[in-house]
């Protein structure tokens, strides 16, 4: 018989290490048991024809906030905006469907128009539709619900371990992985120690903020002068005062507008709970913003001591006048919803009454996209004569009835300065009061009403999954799968399945984050370890059901710029890759021009915060011009840099030397070539490694992929043999920033000249005989050989791979 | 069909028979016209200042408030606002007299179709503004301007199709999204030279032509491996912009193309705002409607330069909760010239008649003013548009008083019926693209099924 266990569809998360995903979907034992491949589970049948189907007349009516919902109905439905929605669902109608009424299921009646239903009749009793409700209701009401056994559903090659802590390391920590680490990797204990110290890691610091701030998108300029509301340190911003400086105000302005995600930093580096994100009762700031917030930092506000954010558990001092007279009035804390820059940057008005901070609370912490809930007709112009329709309207209430509460959170900030808090500051009676799913802040807490909704926000599961489908968006790019909608199309039932797979899984790594306490790092190594971060290969024809899988996420320019020099040792850069930043004092002080230069980001498809603010996620013509130009100006310099170490200390040509070549140069045109014995093999093997090094690809030295570089390889140091016996003097390099003169692995010196602080390299040593053989860690700017031009020419074309940009 | 498939399945026969305006004589790298420059006005506007003129209404509490406007023009039977307690209506920002609608209906803004009482069905912004790029409230379609540089592209291969400068861009993956990479177009112009200044590139001649001609046999390799859809769908778009990689010298000539001259436009301009926007800004020594039209001058270099068949550009500033009457204006001041520099420069370029031009707004303002002295979300708008096989120079739909939306009658659309009779039809953004998609060419495309606008929205003749 079928098990009549309640169905959980959830991912094992053991399931996910090995071969493949599997999942609870082929059906149990029994004598009546389906084949694997017919089996269709309570849930899944739910999703696919009673949802999508049979509800699709009533869901517009029950949804929490719905006409239903407002005149009291106690059967609901959750649409899919609600994380959880199948679950919640079947615990509404398993509920529902054991009240009965003369004999009958009232959910079986109402439909039909009977049992005075409000909405009247809108399914007809002979009706496809009514016939699938009362097939539901029946295998509800008779404890027959059906789960199905396990097995391969979505039948797709997973990548190797060692393949996949490579692409963990690049992406999540901007460094290849050494060869201990790939080797720890092919245990599954040793692949998860391996990735979970990748999150301890810098670099990876810099790319939780990312991820953040494409969810959270603060990280648009709020100047200095919002000190202003506090009052605490008009130096930063009153050019009038002595101590002001134009560099004083810039690094305030820095310190201020990063303040949210150098909070969400702290959290994670210090290993504390995620939700104090959002509860957190404390200020994360550095001695600008500890200044400007009027709290004690022990270190002074100077550009060395930027990245010295600490926890301070005071309230930012706000400094007032009142009716002529000082007042003084503590602000309250809860994570970064009530920093300045959260609140600017969700600037509200005094009509918006703070709904649109609580659109973005819900978006990115509770998992909720209001805007789906809205997408349907509404006619203002219906609604002149309705008293507060936001309330009284179901048109407009479905909305805010999760909204406003949640917006009343925001009670007590200032509708004109977006910062400036006070606490007895009266509320907008036409709203419905604050709180959060149902639950009314108590009239005690509306003082520091955020840090009540702060403390809240956690308690909600949907708050688990929420950071999960962020985390997630920042590390496979795509935004998790929307609810299939339309039912006609052939390939409905896998994309439901897609969907259900995807959705389920994010509701299992997202209690699991809740029962970690919040460990970020743990919700990290669940995303990477799954099939959406794994999958390499699958059924061609299965495009709905292997939705959302795949390599080749498109880099952003901030990844693509790491990857670079995770790979070849540098950064792309058109001027100095040292500068004195403070901000990249944790970097040994490099810059990338695609991270640090907003215009190249812009360029290659990057947000600005403000008015780009979603990123490309595929490549444009302008995009593959910018990775045409990136790829050679780092090959250009990183080629004969690699040259310049001994082979063991190589990133990119450990198996070959200068003068490994594939053909003996000749004394004159009038002579064949003639091979080189093993130098085709040595070179060969050599693009082997490349191929892995920076496309991830692991390739037979005598494969298509090999021949192809091999062949360029070739074509371009026969022509410059070729040149050189024609012409003579074709020994140098082909341009001069491809000399390799700086060792950039040596750490950099700043010396002030020039008004300015100039980066000051180790140089290599001078070569001071051209023709005494090259010593590793000389100066390089002669090509003898002809390999060096033509092993730049394999690597920029490598750099300019697909498999490059894309991971 | 998946939509992020269909690019596989469509191929380049058959598409041009839906460009009958194709230009046979552009180089296949370049595109010759017609273009689609799609203007937003972010935040909502109130059409109530600009082309669908309001006074006050009557009684004690009056079903439309309008502190501003004391006279309203028929312009082409456009209602315009026409003036104020002091005088002329004239938009302003800061002081400074920038626009008048009424000059810009009545000489440069002549062929506009100006189409009032659209309703959009929302007040709220992300659906505003997806309904007017797309058509359609409920499902996120491309944008109008990317399905168009969708079926260009199939045509062309030129660098920058869609140059995604808007609020809403989406192009469900018919077209790759472009934005003007500025000062770098020397340095992607000549992608393998470390600076386009230097004689010598950074690789040998020998190595960047073998290189590109490796470029096909490696995708080829690529496209075998590929079988999941993250990967078919990002190979596809890199095989879709490799193919404009020849074609980006173009972007050298947009760079390099000479500035216009504020004596090219001193005509075009009303006569009360010629003072100021003739002068220079003391900031950057450059003539005020010079400045104004910067952000959309490149737009139309591209266009001109034919690397580019459609944009989108979005103005922000419209979102008037508060002081609504000098924010609203300052807003439409800048918002209405920036138009009116397109459509003179674009006479100028000789790409007027070629020019599709659409200008909406999320949606519009309330009737009555807030305590704030604002005005909040209010779903009835206004949409200009004009281009080739579009009737202009009239105004089509009507609001009545309050601003609310009269309907049109189905067999006649220039009839306007009352607010309540469902024998009538509002029109909605569906319609508005529905009639789009049409002059466009795009209602012929196999691709362009894939996306259809809501049923609910028929075809109504507004452009004929």
């Amino acid at each position: 018989m079928p098990s009549t266990r309640r169905p959980r569809l959830h991912v094992p998360a053991a399931a996910l290490s090995g071969l493949g995903l599997v999942v609870s979907l082929g059906c149990g034992g029994g004598d009546d048991a389906p084949s694997a491949s017919s089996c269709v589970s309570t849930r899944e049948n739910f999703t696919n024809k009673v949802y999508g189907k049979a509800l699709s007349a009533c869901n517009g009516c029950h949804t929490p906030g719905g006409t239903a919902d407002q005149r009291g109905a106690k059967f609901k439905i959750y649409r899919e905006t609600y994380p959880d929605f199948v679950t919640a669902n079947l615990d509404s109608m398993r509920a529902y469907a054991k009240i009965e009424a003369d004999g009958s299921p009232i959910l079986l009646q109402k439909p039909l128009g009977k049992r005075e239903h409000g909405g009247g009749p809108v399914l007809r009793e002979g009706s496809e539709e009514y016939k699938i409700l009362s097939d539901f209701v029946a295998e509800l009401r008779s404890g027959s619900e059906r789960t199905c056994a396990a097995g391969d559903v979505l039948g797709v090659k997973l990548s190797t371990n060692r393949e996949a802590l490579r692409k963990a390391a690049i992406t999540l920590a901007g460094r290849f992985p050494t060869d201990a680490e790939l080797g720890q990797a092919d245990s599954e204990e040793g692949f998860d120690k391996a990735v979970l110290a990748l999150t301890n890691e810098e670099l990876f610091y810099d790319r939780l903020r990312e991820i953040w701030n494409d969810a959270l998108l603060t990280e648009r300029i709020l100047d200095a002068g919002v000190g202003g509301v506090f009052g605490n340190a008009p130096e930063q911003y009153d050019a009038t005062h002595p101590g002001y400086t134009p560099e004083g105000r810039g690094w305030a302005t820095a310190s201020v507008t990063q303040e949210p995600m150098r909070f969400i930093e702290y959290v994670v580096r210090s290993n504390l709970p995620f939700s104090d994100v959002v509860a957190g009762t404390y200020v994360v700031a550095n001695p600008y913003t500890a200044k400007m917030y009027g709290l004690p930092h022990e270190l002074p506000a100077s550009p060395e001591n930027f990245l010295a954010w600490k926890r301070i558990d005071f309230s930012p001092v706000q400094n007032l006048t009142v009716a002529g007279a000082p007042k003084v009035v503590a602000m309250p804390s809860a994570g970064v919803l009530s920093t300045p820059s959260f609140l600017t940057r969700w600037e509200t008005t005094r009509t918006n009454k703070g709904r649109k901070r609580a659109r973005i609370v819900l978006k990115n912490f509770l998992a909720t996209d209001i805007f789906k809930f809205a997408q349907r007709p509404v006619d203002s112009t219906a609604l002149t004569s309705v008293q507060n329709p936001t309330s009284n309207s179901p048109m407009c209430s479905v909305c805010h009835t999760v909204i406003d509460p949640i917006a009343g959170g925001f009670r007590g900030f200032d509708e004109l300065t977006m910062s400036r808090f006070a606490p007895d500051d009266k509320w907008h009676d036409d709203m419905l009061p604050p709180g959060v799913n149902s639950v009314q802040m108590p009239p005690s807490s509306y003082g520091a009403a955020i840090m009540w909704l702060g403390a809240q926000i956690p308690n909600d599961a949907r708050f688990g999954i929420s950071v999960a489908q962020v985390m997630y968006k920042g590390i496979l790019g795509d935004d998790p799968l929307p609810f299939p909608t339309d039912r006609a199309a052939p390939d409905y039932d896998d994309r439901i399945k897609a969907f259900n797979l995807q959705n389920d899984w994010f509701v299992q790594i997202g209690k699991d984050f809740r029962e970690a306490k919040y460990d970020l790092r743990k919700l990290v190594l669940a995303i990477v370890r799954s099939v959406y971060f794994r999958a390499v290969s699958g059924d061609k024809a299965k495009d709905a059901l292997h939705e959302g899988l795949g390599p080749g996420r498109l880099l952003g320019p901030e990844m693509l710029g790491r990857k670079y020099r995770a790979t070849t040792g540098l950064y792309f850069f058109a001027g100095d890759q040292g500068v004195k930043d403070e901000q990249r004092q944790r970097d040994g002080y490099l810059r990338s021009d695609l991270i640090a230069d907003p215009s190249w980001r812009l360029v290659y498809g990057g947000i600005d915060s403000g008015d780009t603010t979603k990123r490309n996620d595929t490549v444009s013509p302008i995009m593959v011009a910018t990775s045409q130009y990136t790829a050679s100006m780092v090959a250009c310099r990183s080629t004969s840099y690699d040259f310049t170490k001994p082979p063991p200390a190589r990133r990119l040509f450990p198996l070959v030397e200068m003068n490994t070549v594939p053909f003996t140069p000749r004394a004159n045109l009038d002579v064949a070539l003639t091979a080189v014995p093993d130098g085709e093999r040595k070179i060969r093997e050599n693009i082997k490694h490349l191929f892995w090094r920076l496309l991830g690809q692991t390739v037979a030295p005598d494969s298509p992929e090999v021949s192809l570089a091999y062949g360029l390889f070739v074509d371009v140091w026969k022509d410059l043999e070729e040149t050189d016996l024609k012409a003579g003097n074709n020994r140098g390099m082909t341009n001069g920033r491809c000399i390799a003169d700086i060792d950039y692995d040596k750490p950099l010196k700043f010396e002030f000249t020039a008004g300015r602080w100039a980066p000051v390299y180790e140089r290599l040593a001078a070569r001071p005989d051209p023709k005494a053989p090259y010593q590793p860690g000389m100066r390089l700017d002669r090509d003898d050989n002809f390999t060096i031009r033509a092993w730049q020419a394999v690597v920029t074309f490598l750099l300019m791979d697909y498999r490059f940009t894309h991971e | 069909m998946h939509r992020r498939n269909f690019l596989t399945l469509t191929g380049l026969a058959g598409v041009s028979i839906f460009l009958p305006w194709g230009d046979a004589s552009a180089e296949p790298a370049s595109w010759g016209g017609p273009y689609v420059l799609h203007m937003h006005a972010g935040g909502g506007w109130d059409p109530t200042l600009l082309c669908d003129g309001k006074l006050t209404a009557q009684g004690a509490t009056p079903v439309y408030e309008n502190r501003l406007v004391t006279g309203v023009a028929d312009v082409n039977g456009i209602p315009v606002p026409a003036s104020t307690k002091d005088g002329r209506f004239i938009l302003r920002n800061a002081g400074n007299a920038i626009e008048d609608p009424q000059h810009f209906f009545q000489n440069v803004g002549k062929q506009m179709l100006v189409l009032n009482g659209v309703d959009t069905q929302t007040n709220n912004h992300d659906t505003g503004v997806q309904g007017l790029a797309c058509g359609h409230n409920d499902i996120e379609l491309p944008c109008v301007a990317a399905l168009f540089a969708g079926l260009v592209a199939r045509q062309r291969d030129i660098p920058m199709a869609f140059l995604a400068g808007g609020q809403y861009n989406r192009t469900g993956d018919v077209v790759g999204v472009s934005r003007f990479p500025g000062d770098k177009v020397p340095l992607l112009a000549e992608p393998f030279k470390g600076a386009a200044t230097e004689e010598k590139g950074l690789i040998t001649d020998v190595a960047q032509r073998r290189i590109l001609e490796l470029r096909g046999a490696r995708l080829a390799q690529l496209d075998r491996e590929a079988t999941l859809p993250r990967n078919k769908r990002t190979l596809q778009a890199l095989k879709d912009a490799t193919k404009g990689g020849e074609s980006i010298n173009l972007l050298k000539k947009i760079a390099s193309a000479p500035a216009p001259t504020i004596d090219a436009f001193r005509d075009g301009l009303a006569p009360d705002t010629v003072a100021y926007l003739t002068s220079k800004n003391p900031v950057n020594n450059v003539e005020r409607f010079i400045e104004i039209g910067a952000s959309v001058e490149t737009i139309l270099r591209c266009f001109q330069t034919g690397v580019s068949a459609s944009a989108t550009f979005s103005q922000g500033g419209f979102d008037t909760h508060a002081t609504h009457d000098t924010n609203q204006t300052a807003a439409m001041a800048t918002f209405l010239a920036r138009v009116r520099y397109v459509l003179l420069r674009a006479q100028q370029m000789g790409i007027g008649d070629k020019l599709f031009l659409l200008v909406t707004s999320d949606f519009g303002r309330t009737p009555k003013y807030n305590t704030g002295d604002g005005k909040d979300h209010w779903n009835v708008t206004s949409v200009l548009v004009s281009g080739p096989q579009i009737r202009g120079g009239r105004v089509l739909g009507k609001t009545d008083e309050g601003h609310r939306a009269l309907r049109v009658a189905q067999s006649d659309v220039n009839k306007t019926l009352p607010y309540a009779d469902e024998s009538g039809v509002r029109i909605h953004p569906g319609h508005v693209h529905r009639e789009l998609r049409r002059v466009m060419g795009l209602d012929g495309a196999d691709f362009v099924k894939q996306f259809p606008l809501p049923a609910t929205d028929v075809s109504l003749p507004l452009f004929t």
